[in-house]
């Protein structure tokens, strides 16, 4: 049956599983054969998968590049994603492609020698909830310095509101490990944007 | 097991929360969902993004049966098959949608897929029309001789239209560019306008190109440059620029728009086709 995979196989793992090279003579099934599932697909996702990338690093443009990558390897494997875990599937595959661009902007760094330019990242509070922009470069900031799982956690649950079941899936780990890797997660951020906030000698705006 | 609380619903420390509020509201661009719909070769359609999305129902459905609301730009409109990044060239049959018709029509060959799932693994996983040879370092490189059958590019439309992605020379990535509005996704008919306009005005010169006419494409190039000042297919501008010059063996002009792509778009669909024109024109 179409979009199933056999029970107790992680759809991660078709991920992870080099596929067979694909030529141009492989009919990519579900894009096709069903343009209009594939297409909506995509507008069900792309936010998702686009805020996925953005808190795992990537600047906005890069992002929108990032996604289209994720897109069409999920386009790719849209028969065997089982449905209801579409989103653990498109997260793997964000996670993926937002490493290896970290992974290629290492190596550019390395090769050229040249500074990657960071954007100072303003990271006095926000004042007001207005200020998003702000708040978000501290939010990567704080992200950033999280190891993987730890970041994941925060990104699903928190961020995009996955049960602890979807997690557990997304991530290939036990149920129980979610709760765990959870309260280190929320310790880790909470004590960092702590310490952030209090080297900010003055706060903005304030009598 | 129950289901820990989540900040939002257990009060975590202000700073926190905002944090998270922040996260949760950015939004991408009408443009960005656009690209990512071209890249696996949808059609684009103008806005209601998010209410397509909610009337397209779920992902399981099959072939037809769930009636999808698909808008659709005037009545010029072609697929784009990516591709770049993915391995070479892939002379991809074009089909212009129909006018009146509601439906994409699916290319009439399939699509390169598969972003590198490794690093390292780069673009040897996609054996182009064209059969060519993989350097172990570079992708494999299309031969950029034929006009015969051109590459074809992805085509983005987008863009927020007042949001520039700004260039940054010398490599690295670029700043964060303001190109994704921190607001919900354009909705106002004259942002669906621009867009539009702008799919078609980008869509003229990859055409030209497909045609195998680089020289119009480069013509058409620079109407579309001319007028959208803010260019939300700068990446496809510049890829369709490189392989024009490269098919007239403008090789200067190649290698400067292969360099730029390289280095202000480094996560594009384009990059292996960028190394291909530098490595082919020293």
């Amino acid at each position: 049956m179409i979009g199933h995979r056999p029970p107790g196989v992680s759809p991660w793992v078709y991920l992870d599983a080099s596929p067979a090279p694909i030529d141009s003579t492989v009919a990519l099934p579900a894009m096709s054969r069903e343009p209009v599932r594939v297409e909506a697909f995509v507008r069900e996702h792309h936010a998702f998968v686009w805020r996925v990338l953005r808190r795992s690093g990537l600047a906005p443009a890069d992002a929108d590049d990032a996604a289209q990558r994720v897109f069409i390897t999920a386009a790719a494997r849209l028969d065997i994603i089982a449905p209801g875990s579409e989103r653990a599937f498109l997260y793997r595959a964000a996670a993926r492609v937002a490493s290896n661009a970290h992974r290629a902007a290492r190596r550019r760094r390395e090769t050229s020698g040249l500074e990657e330019s960071d954007e100072p990242a303003d990271l006095s509070a926000p004042d007001d909830l207005l200020d998003q922009r702000r708040a978000r470069a501290l939010l990567d900031r704080v992200l950033g310095e999280l190891s993987e799982d730890l970041r994941a956690i925060i990104i699903l649950f928190e961020i995009e509101g996955f049960r602890s079941s979807e997690i557990a899936e997304a991530l290939g780990i036990p149920t129980g490990t979610v709760a765990s890797r959870l309260r280190r997660a929320r310790v880790e951020v909470e004590q960092r944007v702590a310490r952030y906030r209090d080297r900010q000698p003055q706060r903005r705006g304030l009598p | 097991m129950s289901e820990p609380k989540r900040w939002l619903d257990q009060g975590a420390p202000r700073d926190v929360e905002q944090l998270v509020r922040a996260a949760q509201a950015e939004r991408p661009g009408s443009a960005s969902l656009a690209r990512s719909l071209a890249a696996v070769g949808v059609g684009i359609a103008a806005t209601g993004v998010v209410a397509s999305a909610k009337a397209a129902g779920t992902a399981a459905s099959v072939g037809g049966t769930t009636k999808v609301t698909m808008p659709f730009i005037g009545g010029v409109f072609a697929k784009w098959a990516a591709l770049g990044a993915l391995g070479g060239t892939l002379a991809v049959g074009i089909v212009e949608v129909a006018t009146e018709s509601p439906r994409p029509v699916a290319p009439s060959l399939s699509l390169p897929a598969s972003a590198p799932l490794r690093p390292g693994r780069v673009q040897s996983d996609v054996s182009s029309m064209h059969a060519a040879p993989t350097a172990p370092s570079a992708a494999p490189a299309a031969p950029a001789e034929g006009p015969a059958a051109p590459p074809e590019s992805t085509a983005m439309a987008t863009a927020a239209p007042n949001a520039p992605r700004p260039v940054t020379p010398g490599g690295g990535h670029a700043a964060p560019s303001p190109t994704s509005p921190d607001s919900a996704p354009a909705s106002s008919s004259r942002d669906a306008d621009t867009l539009a306009a702008e799919v078609k005005s980008i869509d003229r010169a990859r055409a030209a190109l497909a045609a195998g006419k680089p020289a119009q494409a480069l013509g058409a190039l620079e109407d579309y440059e001319r007028v959208f000042r803010k260019r939300g297919f700068a990446p496809e501008a510049l890829y369709l620029r490189m392989e024009a010059c490269a098919s007239l063996g403008r090789t200067a002009e190649a290698r400067a728009a292969a360099e730029r792509l390289l280095a202000s778009y480094p996560n594009s669909l384009h990059t292996a086709r960028a190394r291909a024109v530098l490595s082919k024109n020293p």
